[in-house]
């Protein structure tokens, strides 16, 4: 996985250093874009069908990370280089057939 | 014999009978009535309701108290609390009429450190904001059977004050840098490590890339010091009182150095509700209120939503802190279903920090220092439990008015806490009960002349709350959890209602119309039984709200109804009648006058009475 997101992106290093959503730290490591997917059946997350469909949706790279329910999955997803936003890759994610919808995964704090 | 020996005479033997009974019926009623949402009453001023509802009895009430918004105390003369709580609660205008009893006087926790803890005792004029949760213990000391989930940053297990009221948790983090406990992924170990970001840290660019920016800063307990204000254990001789009493805290680890990401805290959500959660194993001890005294900026999600459904389908309130802000309601507490708590002073106006907005549901004390000087002590924190260790833990104690434990954080527990008193109170209540009731009995925002009114603020964020910017108002636990006992549910009470004379050989109507159900309730099936007599009468139909009956002969007959409601629940009453003689046939003549009745003769008697008192000299 490692060898195979280094390929991907390592090509494209000037412009994704400009972007917040995948942009690589100093050691390589791209954190990539984090979202919660829901499907509208149970779906396994990290099922090579399942990571294949949110790479027809645009991501250049999907890894699953973790599981919340039987029908929704955490991945962290390359975004194109041509949407460097990901907003293109989200709205096709959200379009796709037995996606119920792709949330941003943000991070939470105490208060 | 003049009037006034016949007079007398009479009454001597009417002393005997219950006719007149309730005349000497010295009972003083006093009574909790609260009015439904709808009621057109809530138009007239507070004794006036009461004035009205009492009349419509016939009886002079009087309004003793208003306990609470829509709610009265009211107090009769002439029958016991029960009776008119019975009455009462057939009125169309009344929600709920409970006898108002009296209790004994109830020790203090002996808790050291209960002084301290001013916001779960009574409010006073200093203290406007405190929830009385201590009256609230008289009603329910809690029950270890309700769970409340603490989805936070893990608890310190083996802290004493909390080690006793803890189930079995989880730890919901994914990414082992973040955990920051040497375990791989998500575990069973809910224990809080510490969130401490060291200079390491700092520059550890596998944290950085996951985290972002970071700053050094110590463990911080959070998990700790919310399970403490929620549940610590209470007389115990030792540290503090928690909200919830008996209440046991299920520990659900997913903040961790840089805080946790949604998909984690959804997870750990979803677990604390019973629902699963693949590969992780099933909760055996499902939670019925899950505390989120976490937030950050943004709508609420798609992902929250579908959660949060799911989550209230299985039962379970969800209670979440709205953010410290000063500004928008932060995710997830904006998200439809959440009640979300925002912070007040201790005089009740919103405390500086606290996020404010149409989604707050309720308002709680959330700490306020009043004191902002160095080395002066907070005045008015909320006390709690923590760890001293400032990376790793070390021994256990607990906060005090040097620390600033302030926060909706801190004020979310005080909810939770609430929400699990009111489930041991009455268990059958659903979760949006417990939201609803937790709003309804909550108690006015008070108004200082001296503050803008939310959500104008001053220059320090403080100002007056609102029911559109704060919520219902200021958390009132005793009252919450009164409303949530109030409601519990009852068997349904049968009533049968008969015409005043009855002959034999003519259908008289049987009537139920003042059976009573739980709200909520309506009444399916109706069973009419004869269970004796002089003869066998006949029912029009025995399995109908107001049939008729015949009695073939005169006497004492008994008969049974057993009414059942929708949710199978029974209430049987029985009911004697005096059945008349049929008249005899006449040609006319005017008859031979016929036996008087006892009801007839004793109206007549009383009118007699009040003809000769009026006519007495003197009066």
């Amino acid at each position: 996985m490692q060898i195979k997101h280094l390929l991907g992106c390592a090509p494209l290093l000037p412009m994704l250093l400009a972007t917040s959503a995948c942009a690589l730290d100093p050691a390589g490591s791209s954190p990539g874009l984090a979202v919660i997917v829901g499907f509208s059946t149970p779906t396994p997350g990290s099922a090579p069908e399942t990571l294949d469909r949110l790479t027809k949706a645009g991501a250049s790279d999907a890894r699953f990370v973790s599981s919340l329910s039987p029908r929704s999955h955490s991945y962290r997803l390359q975004c194109p280089t041509t949407d460097p936003g990901c907003n293109r890759m989200l709205d096709a994610l959200r379009r796709q057939p037995g996606v119920d919808y792709a949330s941003i995964d943000k991070p939470k704090d105490t208060r | 014999m003049n009037a006034l020996t016949r007079i007398g005479l009479a009454l001597s033997a009417l002393a005997a009978t219950s006719l007149c009974a309730h005349a000497a019926d010295t009972s003083e009623a006093r009574v909790i009535v609260k009015l439904k949402a709808s009621s057109t009453l809530k138009q007239i001023q507070a004794a006036g309701r009461v004035e009205t509802l009492g009349s419509r009895l016939g009886l002079t009430a009087h309004m003793v108290s208003q306990p609470g918004r829509d709610l009265h105390v009211m107090r009769a003369s002439g029958l016991t609390s029960e009776a008119l709580a019975a009455r009462l609660a057939r009125d169309a205008d009344v929600e709920y009429a409970v006898p108002d009893r009296i209790k004994k006087i109830s020790a203090l926790p002996n808790d050291p450190l209960y002084g301290f803890q001013w916001y779960l005792q009574a409010p006073d004029t200093t203290r406007l904001a405190a929830t009385n949760a201590q009256a609230a213990w008289d009603v329910t000391s809690g029950s270890s059977a309700v769970i409340v989930a603490v989805v936070d940053s893990g608890v310190r297990l083996d802290h004493e004050d909390l080690a006793p009221r803890l189930v079995e948790g989880y730890d919901f983090i994914t990414d082992n840098l973040n955990a920051n406990d040497n375990q791989n992924g998500r575990d069973a170990d809910p224990s809080d490590p510490g969130d401490y970001v060291s200079l390491a840290d700092r520059n550890n660019p596998a944290l950085v890339a996951l985290c972002g920016t970071l700053s050094t800063q110590g463990s911080s307990w959070h998990g700790t010091q919310v399970a403490g204000i929620l549940a610590a254990e209470t007389n115990n001789s030792r540290g503090i009182a928690g909200m919830g009493g008996a209440t046991r805290i299920q520990p659900i680890r997913v903040l961790g150095k840089c805080g946790g990401f949604d998909s984690d805290i959804i997870a750990g959500m979803r677990w604390a509700a019973g629902l699963a959660v693949p590969g992780v194993p099933s909760n055996p001890t499902p939670a019925r209120v899950i505390n989120l005294s976490l937030a950050g900026a943004g709508s609420c999600s798609a992902a929250y939503r579908s959660a949060i459904a799911e989550i209230r389908a299985a039962g379970t309130l969800i209670v979440a802190a709205a953010g410290n802000e000063s500004g928008a309601v932060d995710e997830p507490a904006n998200c439809p279903g959440v009640l979300a708590v925002a912070g007040i002073r201790h005089v009740g106006t919103k405390v500086g920090y606290s996020s404010h907005g149409v989604e707050v549901g309720i308002s709680a004390p959330a700490g306020n220092c009043v004191n902002i000087q160095l080395g002066q002590p907070c005045l008015f924190p909320l006390v709690t439990l923590t760890n001293q260790g400032s990376t790793s833990p070390t021994s256990n104690t607990y906060t005090g008015t040097g620390d600033s434990t302030v926060g909706t954080s801190f004020a979310t527990p005080l909810v939770a806490g609430t929400a699990a008193l009111m489930l041991a109170a009455n268990p059958g209540l659903a979760e949006a009960d417990v939201a609803r009731f937790i709003k309804s009995s909550a108690s006015p925002f008070p108004l200082d002349s001296a503050l803008p009114t939310c959500p104008i603020t001053s220059a320090d964020g403080q100002c007056n709350c609102t029911t559109t910017t704060c919520g219902a108002g200021m958390l009132n636990t005793a009252g919450a959890v009164s409303a949530a006992a109030a409601a519990a549910v009852t068997d349904p009470v049968a009533s049968i209602s008969v015409p005043a004379s009855p002959v034999a050989g003519t259908a008289f109507t049987l009537g139920s119309a003042g059976s009573t159900v739980p709200s909520g309730a309506t009444l399916v099936s109706w069973k009419w039984i004869q269970l004796s007599g002089p003869g066998t009468g006949s029912f029009s139909a025995d399995n109908i709200a107001s049939p008729s009956f015949t009695a073939p002969v005169a006497g004492t007959y008994v008969l049974s109804l057993t009414v059942t409601d929708d949710a199978g629940r029974q209430g049987t009453s029985q009911t004697t009648i005096e059945v008349q003689p049929a008249a005899a046939k006449s040609s006319g003549g005017g008859g031979g006058g016929g036996a008087i009745d006892i009801g007839s003769l004793s109206a007549l008697l009383c009118l007699a009475i009040l003809a000769a008192r009026r006519r007495l000299p003197g009066r």
